[in-house]
């Protein structure tokens, strides 16, 4: 009998207003591995991250995390059930600081339930522990300097590494990444794709959205290719982009 | 002059009071809540009933009434401001819903125990003590000393516990608040009943120091958001600056002009201190951005 696929979506359809965003999208995904989803703008891509992570409640289809229907759940609670996300447009709390942003990400610490909050005692030796995983987690995105200078005062480059970081410390199984190489120093890239690898090696499910090829075809285990809302090939990298049919159609 | 300083402080505090629980709220709910008052003059009617009805101590009476403002604020909450928000709200509909609030709870209070005003005060009135040339009773010397010693929890509440670090973070964005698991409207909840703790202890400390009228919480509200604007909404320091500032320049003004322009100089002190730095004094540097 096959194993239950880690995520999973069959018949997902999506419409906004006239376009169709998602037509008929079936993909089944297991962990660990890294799964690069391409294609040109306005493939869907992005629109399937959002479906995934609830942002999107898809018209027709069903999403589903190791079997457990999505469809339904709020954004927080699949972010509980262990999907973490980030976004094309960097998102990390502003008024945080970079450290404390990858603090709150953690999970299961006080706090999480009031009443268990205002009740705890000695939590500080938790907090501890997790202040020096959140360490940890942004020195691998070289952000080890940075950790008390507040989100908002970081670059563009430095929040995405930030908001990798962040997905880092959630522990979630799947992370669903979007165009996490898009825009990093070309001197940090090779350590955040490595730092992508090791996290598949942690046994976690990535799925990236992601318009570097190079970068692609270094990392991906899988590429999903689509267009128009619809899944146009699926394989290994070294497959896909070497048809030349479908990089003249679809990626240049 | 001391005395009118010293006036002036004792005041300024529990605006400071005031302002501390609506910044609060104002940063992390992101609306006017015009309804803060609602707690002060409840939780000071409240303490009334406690101590001069039933007859239980000044320290037990006042507990009770901070409870009740606080029950008072999670009704609020649950029953007006969530719903609206669920049904996403505009702030101004945020506004006029809490002002609706405010108008129902003190025409309820003067419903119920009239306009006249009441006494709460259980001794009689004694002079006070000599402090630097003014005369200091012992409640406004409590009005202070809580107004600091709750502005200190607050920072360090927000600054240094993991619980504040979540507050930060909703007053930062509901929605990413939301893709980081949290849940907003818990915290949201906890924050307007912590608030509202606090408006309902300045309402119950200036009922023990003044009288108590069913309008008592307008004026603090009308006050305290004075403080909190000078101040800097949402900053712990700047509500503490504006409370302050406010009560003291109300005190000197009125020492020098007759006492119809109190409310007048403070918001002459509003007006000039928006055009001097339009964000407050003591901007917050966790609260909203817009």
């Amino acid at each position: 009998m096959p194993k239950t696929p880690t995520l999973q979506c069959d018949g997902l359809f999506k419409q906004f207003g006239d376009v169709r965003a998602l037509a008929d999208v079936s993909v089944r995904l297991s962990r660990p591995g890294i799964v690069a989803i391409i294609g040109p703008n306005g493939a869907g891509k992005t629109t399937l991250l959002n479906a995934f992570s609830g942002f999107v409640q898809a018209d027709r289809g069903v999403c589903r995390l190791e079997g457990l229907e999505l469809s339904g759940h709020s954004v927080a609670e699949v972010a509980r059930l262990g999907i973490a996300r980030t976004f094309q447009e960097v998102r990390v709390i502003d008024r945080l600081s970079a450290i404390e942003n990858v603090m709150l990400a953690r999970p299961g610490q006080r706090g999480e339930s009031l009443l268990l909050a205002l009740a705890s005692l000695g939590w500080r030796t938790e907090e501890r522990v997790n202040h020096a995983v959140a360490e940890r987690a942004l020195e691998s995105v070289g952000l080890g300097q940075e950790s008390n200078r507040l989100a908002l005062e970081l670059s563009y480059g430095q929040r995405k590494l930030l908001s990798l970081a962040v997905v880092q410390a959630t522990e979630a199984r799947v992370l669903l990444l979007d165009e996490p190489i898009a825009g990093i120093h070309p001197e940090r890239r090779v350590s955040i794709l490595n730092l992508l690898r090791r996290l598949r090696d942690d046994g976690k499910l990535l799925v990236l959205v992601e318009h570097d090829m190079p970068a692609v075809r270094e990392v991906a285990d899988t590429v999903i290719l689509m267009d128009e809302g619809r899944v146009v090939a699926e394989g290994e990298p070294s497959d896909i982009l070497q048809r030349r049919e479908l990089v003249e159609a679809y990626l240049d | 002059m001391m005395q009118v300083i010293a006036n002036g402080i004792v005041a300024g505090a529990g605006y400071a009071l005031f302002a501390l629980g609506f910044g609060l709220v104002h940063s992390t709910g992101r609306f006017f809540h015009m309804a803060h008052g609602g707690s002060y003059v409840v939780g000071a009617y409240l303490t009334y009933v406690l101590v001069s009805k039933v007859g239980l101590s000044s320290l037990v009476g006042g507990c009770g009434g901070v409870l009740g403002g606080a029950v008072l604020g999670a009704m609020m909450e649950i029953a007006v401001f969530r719903p609206l928000r669920r049904r996403n709200a505009s702030r101004e509909g945020m506004f006029l819903a809490a002002l609706g609030l405010m108008v129902c709870i003190q025409n309820g209070v003067s419903l119920v125990f009239g306009d006249q005003p009441v006494v709460l005060r259980t001794a009689s009135v004694e002079p006070g003590m000599l402090f630097l040339g003014a005369r200091i009773t012992n409640v406004q010397v409590c009005i202070v000393a809580t107004c600091i010693a709750a502005a200190a929890s607050a920072w360090i509440g927000l600054q240094k516990t993991n619980l504040g670090m979540r507050i930060r973070a909703v007053a930062s964005s509901h929605e990413l608040a939301t893709v980081y698991g949290l849940r907003p409207e818990a915290i949201l909840l906890l924050v307007m009943v912590c608030a509202s703790a606090l408006g309902s202890l300045a309402g119950i400390l200036s009922g023990f120091d003044t009288d108590l009228t069913p309008s008592m919480g307008f004026y603090a509200q009308l006050m305290g958001v004075a403080a909190s604007i000078v101040g800097g909404i949402g900053s712990v320091r700047g509500s503490l600056l504006g409370g302050f500032m406010v009560g003291l320049v109300q005190h000197l003004g009125v020492w020098k002009l007759p006492t119809q322009w109190q409310e007048a100089i403070v918001f002459a002190l509003v007006a000039v201190c928006l055009c001097i730095r339009a964000r407050g004094f003591l901007r917050t540097n966790w609260g909203t951005k817009d």
